[in-house]
């Protein structure tokens, strides 16, 4: 049954794919979905969804961690994996891109495998080169890359037909040209669109960097299983093998793990991935184990789960006399692994430590820090003020009856309650701090009170009746309750 | 063993009620490293200490406070955050950790304040939850993780089987947990011990009659373990971190000298 997707176009729908039946009747992408018809009238077709695409695209991406930690999307139609190192575990180059193309067919997908020293030229070996012919030997790209076509380079389209129009249709071709005159006529746009540029990074003359490319993790362990695993106990035994791996190499390597990263790779080709990060270095395998605690029921098992990778995704180096650092007998004074679990399970940032700010302003002058550090001691300050024990975020506004202009308050009505002062202690004028750009607001003036129930309140009023000016009288708010 | 008469044998008795107490784990149990026995946390303050077991609170155990009305929530934290100021001149771990959930009619927890009461605020890990649920999780496993000095935790309310959890993880981990509920103190709970405060009017502030002085509360122990119900006045003294009996018959109320300058009263609203 010949199938093709379609692309709004400029004049109606345009074929964006087809499928292999629908290419041997002489459809291509690019034509008319009205000429197409003509020519095939049982074309079937659907509206091609690139976001939807996409999304699936990045799901084979880490599905394809199975075979390297380092797996990223490349172009709308490409998944880019950087083996070094990890081609021995499969016997060998030819035999991984074997693998990789069985498995990816055997989850409904047709790929085609390139392998070379540069993303460039696998790219170009996995779109143009010829069957049983794709694999570049290390240190032999030149020669792999010669005969493919020119826009095998990743260059512009009208770059590729100049090529061609003088007569330059292959790679060897235009490699073999004087570079000063390659240089000198395609020097538009971009430069690393340009030829020259593009045909040293596919051969290796110069750095081709992949942004998409995620850097490898510190450290990693993987297991794969001979039978997928659906229920949770072989996952979290699983998990347990895992965390033993990670841990023994990351003390081999002196490390301690502060972000972690569980990956699950499904038969049916889906993946799924669980995140947490630490408070501090560590590889207590007990303590990493209790992070995952309720993730892992989290995830979707499908048809079984057949790999699962465990990544340390940043680490530090961590000595050896600190590890065990979790739950002892009384007197281990490190709340680390505490604050790990608690934020795995409420949300990251949700525990704190409050640092000192030097800023007059009340609301200023702490602050909400990250947890893993020592505290920062807070400051003396003689002669001050009390402060109070609770902080209302928003000052509530209250009704006060004061001695004019300047007099504390007398009675006050807050949260529809009448409460009679007294004693009260102030004012403390603060002023906005003009350097913040906060010299728009007005000052205030402090009182600690009491109320005759020995009650205590921290009001302020904004602003002075001497020079209200057109703003009104004052505002008394409530910014604060002591103990 | 021989039966033992009171009135005789004074040092027998109190060699029996501390097996009792090592019996129910209540207190002065022998540290499982081997240690010292873990005292009993003193308030310092002969008229509440003579109504506890063993002259003191007990370290592992969960302690609950609510303030008499619903004003007086501020007042008991700020006991709660008091006898923390206390603990921790004898604990050589630093952090404790509060929890709170997110919304609490009494605003949040200020660093600056929580000096002024004699708190170090750089020792304080700070946990802020949704429910009162994620509260009690985050407090167990603070408590069972035996590397804090304390836990603090504020809740609208708990049911009887989380305060049992609470109780337990604290007296397994000896670490002593601090419970603050706003809605009053419900009917049943496993806290080993229960106080009701109340803010009471203070003295005046020693250099000025008008100005609040040291903050007093009216504490009610109403229940606890091996102790008998008990009543006081006190007043907390940030510098030296001492509860003291507050002399409300001292000194009179303040008499409000605004009123006998009839001065001109403006009314602002808010």
């Amino acid at each position: 049954m010949p199938f093709a997707l379609t692309a709004p176009g400029r004049h109606g729908a345009v074929l964006a794919a087809v499928n292999r039946q629908a290419e041997a009747e002489g459809l291509a992408p690019g034509m008319r979905l009205a000429d197409a018809r003509a020519l095939l009238p049982r074309l079937a077709a659907a509206e091609a969804r690139p976001a939807e695409d996409r999304r699936g695209l990045e799901r084979l991406a880490l599905w394809c961690n199975r075979f390297t930690p380092c797996c990223a999307v490349d172009g709308a139609d490409g998944l880019l994996l950087d083996i070094a190192g990890a081609d021995h575990l499969f016997g060998g180059e030819a035999a991984m891109a074997a693998e990789v193309e069985a498995r990816i067919a055997g989850l409904g997908f047709e790929a085609r495998t390139g392998l070379a020293d540069t993303p460039g030229a696998a790219w170009a070996l996995a779109r143009f080169g010829r069957e049983g012919n794709r694999i570049a030997a290390p240190g032999d790209t030149a020669a792999a890359l010669g005969p493919l076509p020119v826009e095998a380079l990743r260059i512009a389209p009208e770059d590729a037909r100049l090529l061609r129009r003088l007569g330059l249709a292959t790679i060897g071709a235009v490699d073999a040209l004087p570079r000063p005159s390659l240089a000198r006529r395609f020097n538009c746009g971009e430069w690393s669109d340009t030829v020259l540029e593009r045909l040293d990074r596919a051969l290796g003359r110069r750095p081709d960097p992949v942004a998409s490319l995620p850097p490898p993790p510190a450290c990693l362990a993987r297991l794969a299983f001979p039978e997928p695993l659906i229920d949770l106990a072989g996952l979290e035994a699983a998990l347990a093998r895992l965390v033993e791996d990670l841990s023994a190499s990351l003390e081999r390597d002196g490390l301690g793990a502060r972000e972690l990263a569980l990956l699950f790779c499904r038969v049916d080709g889906g993946a799924a991935e669980r995140g947490v990060s630490t408070a501090r270095a560590t590889r207590d395998g007990a303590h990493l184990r209790r992070l995952f605690e309720g993730k892992i029921e989290t995830v979707d098992p499908g048809f079984g789960i057949d790999a699962m990778a465990l990544h340390a995704v940043r680490a530090e180096p961590l000595a050896h006399e600190q590890f065990r650092l979790a739950e002892g007998g009384r007197g281990s004074n490190e709340p680390g692994p505490l604050i790990d679990r608690l934020q795995a399970r409420l949300g990251e940032g949700s525990v704190s430590r409050l640092a000192p700010v030097a800023s007059h302003l009340p609301e200023r002058a702490e602050r909400w820090a990250a947890p893993g550090r020592e505290g920062e001691a807070w400051p003396v300050r003689p002669g001050l003020p009390q402060r109070p024990f609770r902080l209302f975020d928003r000052p509530e506004p209250v009704e006060v009856i004061a001695e004019l202009p300047d007099g504390p308050p007398a009675l006050f009505t807050w949260r529809r309650l009448r409460r009679r002062i007294a004693r009260a202690e102030g004012p403390e004028r603060i002023e906005p701090e003009w350097w913040t750009g906060g010299s728009g607001s007005d000052p205030r003036d402090y009182y600690r009170v009491e109320d005759v129930e020995g009650r205590r309140y921290w009001l302020y009023r904004a602003g002075l009746y001497r020079n209200a000016g057109g703003k009104g009288p004052p505002r008394w708010y409530i910014h604060g309750l002591y103990g | 063993m021989l039966p033992l008469c009171p009135r005789k044998d004074p040092a027998g008795l109190a060699a029996l009620r501390r097996r009792i107490a090592l019996l129910e784990r209540r207190t002065a149990v022998a540290d499982p490293a081997g240690g010292g026995a873990v005292e009993a946390w003193r308030l310092g303050l002969d008229a509440l200490d003579a109504a506890l077991p063993e002259g003191g609170l007990a370290p592992g155990g969960l302690h609950e406070a609510a303030g008499a009305a619903s004003g007086d929530g501020p007042a008991a934290g700020a006991f709660l955050a008091a006898l923390l100021a206390r603990l921790r001149r004898r604990d050589e771990r630093l952090a404790v950790l509060v929890c709170q959930s997110r919304t609490s009619p009494f605003g949040r927890l200020y660093g600056p304040g929580w000096r002024d009461l004699g708190f170090e605020p750089a020792d304080l890990l700070l946990l802020s939850a949704r429910r009162d649920r994620d509260v009690a999780w985050a407090m167990e496993e603070g408590l069972r993780s035996a590397s804090l000095a304390a836990v603090l935790g504020e809740v609208e309310s708990l049911d009887f089987t989380l305060s049992r959890r609470l109780a337990l993880a604290a007296r397994e981990s000896l670490t002593p947990a601090l419970l603050l509920r706003r809605d009053g103190l419900g009917p049943a709970s496993a806290a080993f011990s229960r106080w009701r405060v109340a803010a009471a009017a203070g003295r005046a502030a020693p250099f000025d009659d008008a100005a609040p002085g040291l903050p007093c509360w009216h504490l009610e122990l109403l229940r606890c373990r091996g102790g008998r119900p008990a009543t006081c006045d006190v007043e907390w003294n940030r510098e030296t971190a001492d509860f003291g009996m507050a002399a409300a018959l001292a000194d009179p109320p303040a008499a409000p000298r605004a009123a006998a300058r009839r001065p001109a009263l403006a009314h602002a609203a808010g």
